[in-house]
Order: C-alpha cells, then structure tokens, then sequence
C-alpha cells in the first residue's frame, strides 16, 4: 500500500524533504530543553538520534509527534507547517512514533491496536462515529503481514498484553505500516530484546524503509545503529551538534560528541588479578524448566559475565543465586561454607547484592528520596543505641555514596524520579555498594544507560573488583561482558555451552556461541 | 492540588452548615437537644413538632431536634459528639443502634450532660429511658390482631427494618411469644429485613407469598414494611385472604387500609413521645424523681411504670400506642 | 499458575491440558463466572423447593434487577474507562424525587417520555460535573464522586423535601402497571414483565453497540488501560471522562424514574447504599476495578446473579442475616477467580 501512494519508492528523496524542523526551541520552566534545532528527513532513508540522557531527544520526538508544542520555530511536513497541532494531525501527515513502552494499548486486541488511528485520524479525533470492524480487519491483516505475525482471527482478536515483547514490537510497527507512515520513530526499540529478535525487528524495518519509509531511531546502542546504517544525528545540552555516516563513526568520535570529552574504549579489565581464595562454588544446580547441572566459580576480585538467549536460562540463574528462585538440587558454597538460598534476607545476610534488571519494578522506590533508597539496605547498620536509625549516620552513608558514584543530584533528599537513567541506576548500585557485599549480582546493569553514565558503572564495577569483591554480570550487551569479565559463560537451553576467557575475545565469536549458529 | 483542598473544604463547610439548621435561642437557661435517627422523615417531623412545642409552652428551656440526613449510626454519633463540646444540658436522643452509642453516652454523662433516649430498653449509659410502652405487649397487640383476623391457625411471618434494629426485633420476638401459645400458628422465614425501603420489603413479600403460598399473616417492623407488603397482597389480589398488622403511618398507609391489603396500623404518636421526652429532661434538670404511677399530663403517659434499666438509669413506659385501621385513618394529619 | 506436580502418567497431562484450556478459554470469556453462579443458585434453590420453577419468579428477579441493572451500565462504562462512581444512587435520587415533586406540583399531566427525557438530561448534567470534576481537577475519581453523593443527598433532604408521598404523577403510576405479558402464579395472581423492562435491554443494547461499533466506545477502553499512551494515540482523554460519568449519570436519572413507577411512591431515602451491591454485581461480570476491562453480557448476568441471590434464598428458608453473607462469599469468591485468570493470562 505504501508503493500505491509513493510510486518512487526509496528515490524519494526530492528537494523538498519529508520532515524538517527549523530552529526549534523548548523551554521547560527554567530549563531550556530545546536550543535551536533544525534538522531534515528524507524518505526511504535512516536516522539515529543520539546522545546521553536528558539532551533534549525525547523532547525533541514528542514535538515532531505533537504531543508537546514547541516555544519557538517550526515543524513542517512535506513542507506544511504542522507546528504544535497536537497527535492527530502529526498521525494523519504520517508520523508514528513507537515509544519506548511502544504505545500499545495493552486490554485492547492486536487488530484495534494497529487499526484504530486510521480511523480516528480519519474523524480527526472525533470520538463520536461508528467503527467501521471490517475495515479495521483488513487494515490490521495487511499490516501484520508486511511485519510477518500471523493474520488469522484468533491472533487478530487477542489482547495485546499477553503477548511477548518481541511480538509487541512487531505489532507496534504494524501500526506505523497500517497507518503508511513516511516517518517511524522508533524510541530505543531493542532495549529488552534478545539479539536474535533485535535481528528480526531489523529485518521488518528495512522492509518499511525499502518501501519509502523514514525511520528514526533514538538509542544507545552504537554497534546496532552501525549495522543498521544511516545518518547519526548527535545530540548534546539541546543541540544538534553532530552529523555524520553512522557506519563510519568510530565510538570514540560519537562519544566524544556527545559527552564532549574523551571516553574510554576497550577494556576496563586492564589487571589479571593474582589467583585468589574462591568466593562462589557452585555445583550441580538445577532448577525445572530453567536450568541443569550448572557449575561455575567466582573468586574474590573476579568478574564473571553470564550470557545467552533470554530463555537460555541465564535469567532464572541469576534468581537463585539472589535467593528469588529456589533451586531444587544442586549446592552453592559461599566462602567455604554453604549458602541458604531460600530467601532473599538470608542471601542479603551472608553478604549477595542483586541489583535486578527492571530497576523501576523491583529496586528503586521512586517517591523516595535518593538518601532512603540508598540507606534502606543498611539500616541495621545505621542503628544508634536505642535501636533507632541515626540521622547523621544515614545522611553521611547517603553522602559518601553521591560522591563515591559521581550521582549528578541536587541533593540526597530529592526524590529519586527526579534523576536520569544513568543516575538511577547508580544509586541503585550504590544501595548495594553500602552494604559492603561479598558478591555482587548485576543483572543488565546498563540497560537504558547513556554512554557517559555506562562509563562511570564500569569503573564502578573495576574498582570493586579490585578491592576484592567477586562480581556476576549477567547480560545480553556483549561488549560490555566483554569490555569488563575476567570470564564469560555462555549458557544455552539451561545448560552452559561454553565458557571463554574475556581477554582477546572478539564479538562475532561469542555472539555466534550465543544464538547458536 | 490546592484547588482540591477547596473543593473538600467548601463541600465540609456546606455540610456543616446543613447540620446546625435551627440554633437554640440564646437567652434560655437550660438547652435540651433531641437527636434523632435521621432528619425529615415523616415520623421525626412529627416529632420535631412534639419538641418545639415543648420549648415554646416552657419559658427557660430551648429545645431543639438534629440528626443526620441518612439514617447512619456512625453520623449520628458524631452529631453527638459535636454537641457535647457544644455543652448542651440534656441530650433526648433517638439512638439508630444503640450499642455503638454506649460510649459517646458515657463521656456526655460524664461532662455533666443529662442523657434520656428512646425506643432504647438496653443501653446501659443513659439516666432515663422513655419507652411509648413495653415492646413485647406491643408485638403481643400485633400478633393478637393477626391471630384473631387469622382464626389463630395458619402461616405468618414478620418484618424488621433490620437485625441492628432493636425495638423491631423485641417486636417480633413479642409477637412470636404471644403465638406460642396456639399451636395451629406457624411462624415461617422470621424476621425479614426491610433494610427500611418499601421497595425491598415488597420484593421480600411477594418471594415469602411465592415460597408460603398458604400464608396469612405479615407482622410490620419498620413503618415502611406494611407499605411493601400491601402492594404485594394486593397485586396478588390476597386483600381478603390475608392479615397484615405493623406499625404505619396514617397517611402515607392510607391507600393500602382503604383497599384492605393492610388491615390494621398502630403506632406511638411521636409528637407526644418528642414532648415527654423533654419534660423527662426538663424534670431530671430540676433533680425530680419520676415514679411509678406519675402522671406526666400527656395522653398515653398518665400513668406511667418505672422500672430500673440495664446500667445505673430507669426505664419509663407508658401505654401510648394508637390503633388505626380503615376506619379512622383520617383522623391523623400525618 | 497451577501448582500441579508435573504428570506421572499420560491420563494427568491430558486432565492438566484440559483444565489449562479451561482457564485460557474462561480468560477470554469472563461472563462465564456469573454464568457459572447463576446455574449453581438456580439448580440448588430449584431443587430444594419446586416453586422456584415458575414463570412468574422469573419475571419478578428480572423486574427487580431493572433498576441495578440500568446503574450497572453506567458503572460498567466508568469503570472500563478506568474511572469508579459512588454518586449515582445519588443521583437517581435526586432526579426522581426531584422530577416526581416538579410534575405532581406544576405540569401533573406531563407524559412519561417528556419524564424519562427530562430524568435523562438531569443525571447527564449531574454526571457530566462528576466528571468534569475528575478530569480538569485531576481528583481521584472515588473520592470526587463520594463528595458528590453527600452533597446531592444532603441538598435533596435539606431543600427540596423528606417526606415520602404516595400520589405519584398519573402518567408514571400508569407506566409502571403496564405489562408486556403476564403470568399466573400459584394462588391465581396474575405476575406481569413490566414494559419497564424493555428499557433495561433497550440501555444494554445500546451500551453494548457503543462500546463494541463505536470510536468512543474503544476509546473507552482505551483511556482505561493506559491514559498516558491513549492521550499520546490522539484520544481526547478528558472528553471520554466527561463523557463517561454523563451516560452514568443519564442512566441513573432513568433508573430513579423507574424506581417512583415501580414503587408507585417517592421516597428520597430510597437507593441509598445500594451502590456497592451495583460495584460488586459489575465486577462479577468481569470487569476490572482498574480498569479497562467489562462486557455488558458479564455485566448483565452479575445484576442478575445478585438480584437471584438477594431474593430467592426465602424460596430455601435461608435466614435473612446469611443471605448476605452468601452475597459475601460469591464476590469474594469472583476476586479470587478473576486474580487467578489474571495471572494465567499473562503467561
């Protein structure tokens, strides 16, 4: 359907682009968020927006999808002035923009999902019109087989929210095809995706974009937006201050755009530490329909990664080990003496810290202020005589942490949903680091985390490291395994395939050992 | 969020306000405020007649009556705690339920406020306890209208406005005694609550008429249950068939004695009872004992029995009750 | 999550199998719990007294869940919309005595649709402030409408009248006598379906084409599963608030005008605490207390179950005191089984 309406295909860049912005300003409060912003957008081509959190990208997206007005300049599409006339109109000039949530109505089903705006886009937002279902069928049929779902009935009519992610995704940019959008903004769409359905999800938008879509990318993820291609558009303090061939790019020359200063590449892990005492022995652990016989040791000062597919039972491994997920056989030796996984507490009292992957469901208290969430681990700890938490002692611990993980606050009393993602995720390591563990646990510590916050983790995790603490990553993100582990453990189907030390390796080797080819 | 506030405020202070409609005049020596079940219906109305008139007949005593505007224990409560602070002499309370008044009784008492209730034989924290009469003789006088209209054989049942209902409940228990004593009487599913909507108790009559097809007679509680049930007797076209008796009200039962679905009403003038109530209060200010065989100059209560209550107060009866049927409804202007 | 040890033999899979279909299939089709209840109630009450079985009990549980069942509507639709509303009892009120007061004292000739016209508007203003309230104030909904129903009530018995009367305008006495067919019940009494019955399918109908045929109606549920992504699609979250405490509070305006025909009298205490048996009868029916879930079929067969629960335990001698704790235990009972499906839909 997109070929009807654009006969030329991916030749559609013309003089005229399809998107273009000039000099766009936001001002939020005193914050100026938006500093003068102008950039084009070609049909057929893609685009990778880029930089640390809270540069001004999602404000920048929300005023290209009219959900937010912008305080001067201009939005025109295909050369008509759109400026701040809300999300229907940017809907129906052909803008879909696929959030991080990806904008799903979760109690709907998948055809209302994907069939709903054209024709709310049609009425112009008026609420009071029939629906017309066949239609809504056959829009939502067309569009789930451009992205490859499957277009019987009973998949049409189930509700989206028990689908898995990967699936959601798809039906999320069966929205966009649905709606023959000439621009798919896609908010950090491979964030919780394994690799193999970050390949597929790449497949289906090349598919969008050889029909003449535009596809614009945020994300943090250099290596995926080199493979795709494009245009880099690099963002720093509300400019657009970088644009460039993002095959091309080196992370070197993207992260120095976007922090402004030099970052580290390579590895983190520069020292082999001396052969020390082990700290974690595991034998034989298994746990149904998880994973088998596992065995593996950490010694104290080593950094062991954990990889794999997302069913390949690394997941539910990090679980048991932070006493979340009981296993049914098997033994976990903790410094010579055994390790009572039954519950959380008891793994918290001989000394593990998990610092779970979804840190907005399982770890940070948002409401809270920085100073509590960091406190709450230790409050045992914090006890003057009469059994109450010492004030100054907490806000010390509190303090020392700020400083300790560079955390970028105003102050430890403001409430932690007023930081960025990077900052978040440090003060829930942070939490963990105070408590002094023997073994940290991190599961996808950088997830959603901008380059510049990624860099001050891993010195983070290093410095631990070196100061005796066994360390355990587990992740999908293959560079950072590879840029921080002494070893890496590559689990498949529940069992551990194959085990490499992190020193020479290269990330086609281990991706390969992951997905199984 | 401030505008929130306001809102809250504004609709507290308008409730507030609706509570403290008629003030005492401020030149009384004595307060005595009666507090009722809930304001505006038809039985208190009267009885707010029964009050004012009391004040005005009476140089140095206000009188006034409050209650909630739904019949609620938990508001009514709070009424009286409201007047409490306000340090009123004498509470005449209505109670809704009276054990959840037991303590907010106590405290009155305690500052010093002279407490009389009504239709509260059980409540152990009041000084005197009005009752129009004893509750079991007037569930006996239903039961013995219904045994006689029946024949003393048959299906009967009753009603309560609730189980919570006290009086309601001693009513049915009165008549169920009376009963007892021809065994050709078969009390069936007792006690139905009415929970005080007609609707309801209609509902209720015609699924016992469905359940009990050879029923006769209905007991009344609460004086909506007789209005429910004479709608269901008479769509089931059981007018002659069928006995029902409670306590009603003339006006609004009118209809339903006209066509013979209710046959007969009876209830306490609570005028009178809203009056004695205040003389009650006005004498134990003045630390006048009431005794047995005291005549307090209302009809009804010439000569009342006083006998001690459940705590430290007495009970007061007297032998109020009015029977309506056909016949005389029209007499009554309410 | 069923909790069943994994199978020795082939017989325990194939049972396991079918019982996780079962709860998949039951996901799907929630309406199948009051479904489930209602057959239970009907086979054990029909099976201890025969009485039960007659036409005419049948036309009484439906004539008494014509008023639940209209609240229940507009319940339905707040709640899908993710909102919740205490005040229509209020309401219903309000307008009934209101409107019954207004014709017998001014216009006593007035017919009874110019009368359902006038209820209608009357609760669809006063549900529209509700609304309005909820979505420019930002207020929670359940607080916003708890505040309204002490207001409106406390307005009704303070200024405009208690007392409860009898003579209830001619044009309305007359429309709750009329039936559409009747019935004869033991004892020779003629039970009749009244004609009000019909505007309770009429109202589920169109409920039910709204919610399914129109954008309003997806919007609906729309806005009562995720608001923030709903506002972000383009739907005018506010209107479909506004819009949602109105068709509640126009239902409910309707129901209190059958409520006076009905009852052939006005009471403005009436319908007071009734609304959590209204609450309760639209949550069996499947829909989320959170929102974004509910069918008017599910919605429908609760009313009935509730009403069937509150009336035909007499027809077994169950005393008046354990009828609502029956209620108690069929609604805890629904939570649990919800929860249930909950979890296992997700996996």
């Amino acid at each position: 359907m997109l070929d009807s309406e654009h006969p030329q295909g991916t030749q559609a860049a013309t003089a005229s682009p399809f998107l273009e912005t000039r000099s766009l300003h936001k001002h939020y409060g005193g914050v100026h968020a938006l500093k003068g912003v102008s950039l084009r957008i070609e049909r057929g081509r893609f685009y990778h927006l880029l930089g640390e959190n809270g540069c001004g990208k999602s404000t920048l997206i929300k005023i290209i999808s009219g959900a937010q007005s912008s305080s001067a300049g201009q939005v025109l599409i295909q050369g008509r002035d759109m400026t701040g006339l809300g999300p229907i109109a940017a809907l129906g000039a052909g803008i879909e923009t696929v959030y991080q949530d990806l904008s799903l109505l979760p109690n709907l089903s998948v055809a209302e999902n994907i069939g709903l705006s054209e024709q709310l886009v049609e009425w112009s937002g008026k609420l009071f019109h029939r629906l017309d279902l066949s239609r809504l069928r056959d829009s939502a049929c067309r569009a789930l087989e451009v992205v490859g779902l499957p277009t019987e009935r009973a998949f049409l009519s189930r509700q989206v929210e028990t689908l898995p992610l990967a699936s959601r995704q798809l039906v999320a940019i069966a929205r966009a095809v649905a709606s023959e959008a000439g621009l798919v903004i896609m908010d950090e769409p491979t964030t919780s995706l394994t690799r193999r359905e970050v390949d597929n999800l790449i497949r289906v938008i090349r598919r969008l974009q050889s029909e003449g879509a535009a596809v614009l990318f945020v994300t943090h993820k250099l290596d995926e937006a080199r493979d795709i291609g494009g245009v880099g558009l690099v963002m720093r303090d509300g400019e657009l201050v970088h644009e460039c061939d993002v095959s091309k790019a080196t992370n070197a020359e993207i992260g120095y755009w976007m922090t402004g200063r030099e970052l580290q590449q390579g590895r983190y892990r520069d020292m082999q530490p001396e052969k020390l005492p082990p700290l974690l022995e595991v034998k034989g652990l298994s746990l149904k329909k998880a994973y088998e016989e596992i065995d593996l040791s950490i010694a104290q000062g080593e950094i062991l990664g954990v990889t794999g597919l997302a069913d390949s039972g690394r997941n539910e491994l990090a679980m048991t080990l932070a006493g979340l997920a009981p296993a049914k056989t098997g033994s976990v030796v903790l410094g010579g003496n055994a390790l009572d996984l039954s519950a959380p507490d008891r793994v918290i009292r001989e000394g593990v810290a998990y610092v779970p992957e979804d840190r907005l469901a399982e770890g940070l208290f948002l409401e809270k202020t920085i100073s509590e969430n960091i406190t709450m681990s230790i409050l045992d700890r914090l006890r003057s005589g009469f059994g109450l938490v010492s004030r100054s002692r907490a806000r010390q611990a509190a303090q020392n942490t700020l400083e300790d993980l560079q955390i970028v606050a105003e102050d430890i009393h403001a409430p932690v949903s007023s930081l960025s993602g990077g900052n978040q995720q440090r003060v829930l390591i942070g939490r963990w680091l105070a408590a002094e563990p023997r073994l940290l646990i991190l599961h996808g510590p950088t997830v959603g985390v901008d380059v510049g916050s990624k860099e001050i983790i891993f010195r983070i995790i290093q410095s631990q490291a070196d100061k005796g603490m066994g360390v355990l990553i587990v992740s999908d993100d293959l560079p950072e395994l590879l840029q921080n582990c002494d070893k890496i453990l590559v689990m498949r189907n529940g069992r551990i395939y194959q085990t490499y030390e992190a020193e020479g390796l290269d990330e086609h080797t281990l991706y390969s050992a992951v997905v199984g080819d | 969020m401030l505008k929130n506030n306001n809102l809250l405020l504004a609709s507290f202070v308008a409730s507030v306000a609706m509570l403290g409609t008629g003030a005492a005049t401020a030149q009384d020596d004595k307060e005595v405020v009666t507090v009722v079940k809930v304001t505006g219906e038809n039985w208190f109305t009267r009885m707010e007649e029964g009050v004012t008139l009391y004040g005005e007949e009476h140089d140095g005593i206000g009188t006034r009556q409050v209650g909630p505007a739904r019949a609620d224990a938990a508001q009514q409560a709070a009424i009286i705690e409201d007047l409490i602070s306000q340090e009123v002499d004498a509470l005449a309370i209505v109670p809704m339920d009276p054990s959840t008044l037991e303590g907010v009784l106590r405290r009155a008492m305690g500052r010093g406020i002279a407490v009389i209730t009504h239709e509260a034989d059980s409540l152990q924290n009041t000084q005197l306890n009005l009752e129009a009469f004893d509750n079991a003789e007037f569930g006996a006088h239903f039961a013995e209208d219904i045994a006689e209209c029946m024949g003393h054989e048959g299906q009967w049942t009753s009603f309560v406005g609730s189980l919570g209902s006290l009086t309601h409940v001693q009513w049915a228990d009165g008549g169920e005694e009376y009963m007892a004593q021809f065994p050709e009487m078969e009390l069936v599913s007792p006690k139905n609550e009415s929970f005080n909507d007609a609707n309801r108790a209609y509902e209720l009559a015609k699924e016992i008429l469905r359940a009990y097809p050879d029923i006769k007679g209905f007991q009344g509680g609460s004086a909506i249950d007789v209005i429910g049930i004479g709608r269901a007797v008479e769509e089931a076209g059981l007018e002659d068939e069928t006995c029902v008796y409670g306590l009603g009200l003339p006006q609004d039962t009118s209809a339903y004695l006209e066509s013979g679905a209710v046959d007969g009403i009876a209830f306490w003038d609570p005028k009178d009872a809203g009056y004695v109530m205040n003389i009650l209060a006005d004498k134990f200010l003045n630390g006048e004992e009431i005794k047995t065989g005291d005549d307090l100059g209302v009809s009804g209560y010439e000569d009342v029995t006083v006998t001690d209550g459940p705590g430290e107060g007495k009970i007061v009866r007297g032998q109020a009750w009015v029977d309506v049927d056909a016949s005389n409804w029209s007499d009554y202007p309410f | 999550m069923i909790t069943i040890e994994s199978s020795h033999n082939n017989l325990d899979g194939v049972a396991q199998k079918v019982l996780r279909n079962f709860w998949v299939w039951s996901a799907h089709h929630p309406a199948i719990f009051p479904l489930f209840l209602i057959v239970v109630t009907c086979l054990s009450v029909g099976a201890i007294n025969a009485d039960f079985w007659q036409l005419s009990n049948l036309f009484d549980i439906l004539r008494a869940s014509v008023v639940r069942g209209l609240f229940a509507l507009g319940v339905l639709v707040v709640l899908a919309s993710g909102g919740l509303d205490v005040s229509f009892t209020a309401i219903a009120a309000f307008v009934m005595y209101t409107l019954t007061l207004f014709v017998v004292n001014v216009v006593p000739d007035l017919g009874i649709v110019p009368i359902f016209g006038i209820a209608g508007i009357m609760g669809a203003g006063l549900g529209a402030l509700n609304g309005l309230l909820v979505s420019y104030l930002r207020a929670p909904a359940l607080i916003v409408t708890i505040g309204t129903q002490y207001m409106l009530r406390g307005f009704l018995l303070t200024f405009i009248g208690t007392a409860l009367f009898m003579n209830i305008p001619s044009a309305m006495d007359a429309f709750g006598r009329l039936n559409i067919i009747t019935a004869t019940a033991a004892r020779g009494s003629e039970i009749g379906l009244p004609v009000y019955f019909l505007i309770l399918i009429l109202a589920a109908t169109v409920t039910w084409w709204m919610l399914k045929h129109t954008l309003i109606g997806r919007a609906i549920f729309a806005v009562g599963g995720k608001p923030d992504v709903a506002e972000r699609l383009g739907y005018r979250v506010k209107s479909v608030r506004v819009f949602v405490f109105a068709y509640a509070g126009l239902l409910a305006g309707v129901a209190g005008v059958i409520h006076v025909t009905a009852n052939r009298l006005a009471n403005p205490f009436d319908l007071a605490g009734t609304e959590l048996a209204v609450i309760a009868a639209v949550v069996l029916g499947g829909a989320r207390i959170t929102g974004g879930m509910g069918s008017v079929v599910g919605t429908m067969l609760g009313v009935v179950l509730i009403t069937l629960v509150s009336n035909v335990l007499i027809l077994v001698g169950i005393p008046s005191a354990w009828q609502t704790a029956i209620l108690g235990a069929f609604i805890l009972f629904a939570g649990l089984f919800f929860s249930q499906l909950d979890r296992l839909a997700m996996r």
